[in-house]
């Protein structure tokens, strides 16, 4: 009866939340446990979020054209804390050309604007590694 | 795993969690054996009056007090797709960053009651790992949810100024479990004229103390923090009383969580049929009672 559980962020300065929010309450609609941790969260206030919340997924959104240096952050606090079964996705306002220094990083896809849910929710569903 | 939670690893006590949530029942069982007895501080009230503030501001006091906070947040599952936006973290992001706090978001479930089925597991949990003051926060309770009265030590009933009359307040339910009642968002309206409401359910001679807050600026939390521990100071049951009150919970919930899970498995459309062509209701329902016992 567990959910796969997820944690939606922001990390970063920027307060445009809208997507994190529909995203939150869709991904609640196909079933998952959402935790809403909001914006301004620092990587450390997220990775810290994770660990409590034992979560499956990590998703940041980032729209102030940070993402590199957050997505880098996270993925590295990640690895010192010997996360290794969590999928990191993204979405927010992310160019095409950073895609693959992100999918180097460590993330998994990115989602941006125009992305249906049911694709968010596949995505996670087949690529989900715990609970399986 | 418990070793390593009781050790401070907040992996291990997160992983810990999700085996009990899993219905792990022989991590409930270890962990029952080595509870400390920490005090379990419930907060409830209306969905939008403040809870989760109030906890983030009230937890930091109690962290500054000398004691290791942990917090377990229930909002509600859809009744629909299972799922849940779990959404009193976002309040808590400072709380989040004390070395002496540990917060866990936790979905009904489909539970009644404003709790989750292994919220006294959960507790545990936190009790063994050390932590010594143990916040549970409701979901938005309506007039009924007043479960957090059996597994709580101290329960504080949040409410805002201008929301009903003193006809709410002298119902039953959910006014009658507070042992403290604060008054938050003390600045957006009469707040004095819901202190009086409140101390005017005064019929007893219980009456619960009332407390003006203004959480987001931490006005009046540091009173509130007292108003707690003084609560607590009071309760004449030793250490092995109020464990086992708490296990009396823990027990009815595994109870409601196999029926639960048996009732979403039944055919109500046989029994209905049942009904229909003439039987009587105890036959009905007594062939559903053997079949749960099996």
């Amino acid at each position: 009866m567990r959910k796969i559980r997820v944690i939606i962020a922001k990390p970063g300065l920027d307060g445009h939340d809208r997507g994190a929010k529909v995203l939150a309450r869709s991904l609640m609609e196909k079933g998952f446990d959402v935790i809403y941790a909001g914006i301004r969260q620092t990587p450390e206030d997220i990775v810290r979020a994770a660990i409590e919340e034992d979560v499956d997924v990590i998703g940041l959104s980032v729209l102030s054209g940070s993402h590199l240096y957050q997505f880098r952050r996270v993925a590295s606090l990640m690895k010192q804390n010997k996360i290794d079964d969590v999928l990191l996705i993204g979405g927010g306002i992310i160019p095409e050309s950073d895609k693959p220094k992100l999918a180097k990083i460590g993330v998994s896809a990115v989602f941006g604007p125009g992305s249906s849910i049911d694709e968010i929710s596949n995505f996670i569903n087949s690529k989900c590694r715990r609970l399986k | 795993m418990i070793g390593r939670a009781v050790s401070g690893d907040r992996k291990a006590l997160a992983r810990i969690m999700t085996e009990i949530e899993l219905g792990n029942e022989k991590i409930s069982e270890s962990l029952i054996g080595m509870l400390r007895g920490s005090s379990i501080v419930g907060i409830t009230g209306f969905p939008g009056t403040g809870k989760s503030t109030i906890i983030s501001r009230l937890a930091m006091e109690m962290i500054k007090r000398g004691q290791k906070v942990g917090v377990l947040c229930i909002d509600p599952s859809s009744p629909f797709s299972g799922g849940s936006v779990l959404g009193d973290r976002v309040r808590m992001s400072e709380l989040g960053r004390q070395s002496g706090s540990f917060i866990r978001s936790v979905p009904t479930s489909g539970k009644n009651g404003g709790l989750g089925y292994f919220t006294v597991d959960l507790a545990n949990a936190l009790d063994v790992a050390g932590y010594s003051t143990i916040f549970i926060e409701t979901v938005g309770a309506g007039q009924d949810e007043i479960e957090i009265h059996n597994i709580a030590d101290v329960v504080v009933m949040v409410t805002v100024p201008n929301l009903g009359d003193e006809i709410q307040a002298i119902k039953a339910g959910i006014m009658e479990v507070a042992d403290i009642f604060v008054v938050n968002k003390a600045d957006i309206g009469p707040a004095d004229e819901k202190v009086m409401e409140l101390l005017a359910l005064n019929a007893s001679g219980n009456m619960p103390e009332v407390i003006k807050t203004v959480a987001t600026r931490g006005e009046g939390i540091s009173y509130l923090a007292s108003a707690i521990e003084g609560y607590l100071q009071k309760d004449s049951r030793t250490r092995q009383e109020m464990i086992k009150s708490r296990l009396k919970q823990l027990v009815r919930y595994h109870i409601e969580y196999r029926l639960d899970r048996y009732l979403e498995g039944r055919d109500f459309e046989a029994m209905v049929n049942e009904l229909l062509s003439g039987k009587g209701i105890s036959e009905v329902i007594s062939q559903a009672a053997s079949e749960l016992t099996k």
